[in-house]
């Protein structure tokens, strides 16, 4: 009978995994995204730890606003620190657990929770898309012929441009901005589809920021899968290139909670669990790895 | 929806857009990286503390300083200011890279990137200085 029983219940999380509810990837997904994104400050990454487990073993904790805000509070006040410091995406997470806790205070904590996810979405793309269009050097595309050739993550794409050797062009802008005087003049050296290729990234990353933007912000009753569409060939247009772990999995999380679609929110549950599992420093923690 | 589900809605929304118009006030006086600060201007420009660095040498001899990679030179690279530069002086000192009676000089860089003719050309450029005299009140 116990065995019975048993696979009754693993049937039953099975199926439950499977259509996950918005709040069950919210309040389990969350702490997880947290504890990524605070890593490089031990004594915080050690009490969220510590927050989390409670959170993950106790439904009530997991459910009270008054956790969700407490959270934000101290993560918040620890940041404020060093906030300059930190990149953007960290610092939305914390607004994030704020608006977790903000919406588990709400008479409907499903429409206060989806109005927030989208509005968090579309302003942070909206505002980084005003950020390029406002930017002459990246309009123009100076800023991605300069990364496809600066920016050793780019490296595969500058070879596809034809480049000649970015590393030696790097180690001469190295030289200069250590010699004794600035002023110095370094001719980057690029390669025959560079000007192409740095325009193509240049505006496909205002075109598709814009859609996100516009895909979370605007209402879209009669085709909302627009902006997931959008958002995921942002992540992986984006991630390909860059792997930024933190800034994907609250993404996920975030789309997760405003999609009243279930099969939409098991993609980004999927993408939340394989952008974690090839994150880079757990292989290294697991493997030893250093490469 | 009522007005209070609307108004917990709406509050770390509010709270973005104020931190990333401060940021944006913060880039445009003070230079600082719109790369770093919650505006969200990352991959905008190529004018990030990334490609900004903190050079250091004593004076009048010209022997470089090691610079560490510590949180003091970070901030002097995002926000590179005079008074961020003398920082990095005042750190270096108190790390004991620059002994008593010696004369620091520290300078953020930064680059400017131009296409001359068809090419791509990185100028290097001073972005803040400082000058400090250990054992002193500096200068």
């Amino acid at each position: 009978v116990s065995s019975a029983t048993d696979l009754t219940a693993a049937k039953a999380a099975l199926r439950g995994a499977w259509n996950p509810s918005r709040w069950d990837v919210v309040l389990f997904g969350t702490p997880l995204l947290l504890l990524v994104n605070v890593r490089d400050d031990i004594p915080l990454l050690i009490a969220v730890a510590i927050a989390s487990a409670f959170a993950f073993a106790i439904r009530e904790v997991r459910e009270s606003p008054v956790f969700w805000l407490a959270l934000a509070v101290v993560v918040g006040v620890r940041q404020a620190g060093y906030f300059l410091t930190l990149d953007d995406h960290i610092v939305v997470t914390t607004y994030w657990c704020g608006a977790v806790g903000l919406a588990l205070l709400a008479d409907d904590r499903d429409r206060t929770l989806v109005r927030t996810a989208g509005l968090l979405i579309g302003l942070v793309f909206a505002i980084a898309a005003i950020w390029k269009l406002t930017s002459g050097q990246f309009v123009d595309g100076r800023f991605f012929r300069f990364t496809l050739i600066w920016d050793a993550r780019f490296e595969h794409l500058g070879w596809l441009s034809g480049q000649p050797d970015p590393q030696a062009t790097r180690d001469a802008l190295e030289t200069a901005l250590g010699a004794r005087s600035t002023g110095a003049r370094v001719v980057f050296p690029e390669g025959p589809r560079s000007e192409v290729l740095a325009l193509g990234m240049t505006w496909w990353g205002i075109f598709i920021e814009t859609a996100v933007a516009v895909g979370f912000l605007l209402p879209l009753r009669r085709h909302p899968w627009l902006r997931h569409v959008a958002l995921f060939a942002f992540m992986i247009g984006t991630y390909l290139v860059v792997p930024i772990t933190g800034f994907g999995c609250l993404l996920s999380i975030m789309a997760a909670a405003h999609t009243d679609d279930v099969r939409w929110r098991r993609a980004y549950l999927i993408t939340f669990v394989v952008l974690l599992v090839i994150w880079p420093p757990l292989w290294r923690a697991v493997t030893g790895f250093e490469g | 929806v009522s007005r209070r589900d609307r108004a917990l809605a709406l509050a770390m929304p509010l709270l973005l857009v104020v931190v990333a118009v401060a940021h944006q006030v913060r880039v445009r006086a003070l230079d600082q990286s719109s790369w770093h600060g919650s505006g969200f201007g990352m991959f905008a420009t190529y004018d990030s503390e990334q490609t900004r660095t903190v050079r250091a040498w004593l004076e009048p001899s010209g022997q470089p300083v090691p610079v560490p990679d510590t949180d003091t030179v970070l901030l002097a690279r995002i926000v590179p200011t005079d008074s961020n530069a003398r920082a990095v002086a005042r750190h270096l000192a108190d790390r004991g890279a620059v002994r008593p009676g010696e004369r620091v000089r520290v300078e953020v860089r930064g680059v400017d990137v131009d296409d001359v003719d068809g090419d791509l050309t990185v100028e290097t450029l001073l972005l803040a200085s400082a000058a400090l005299d250990v054992g002193s009140a500096g200068s």
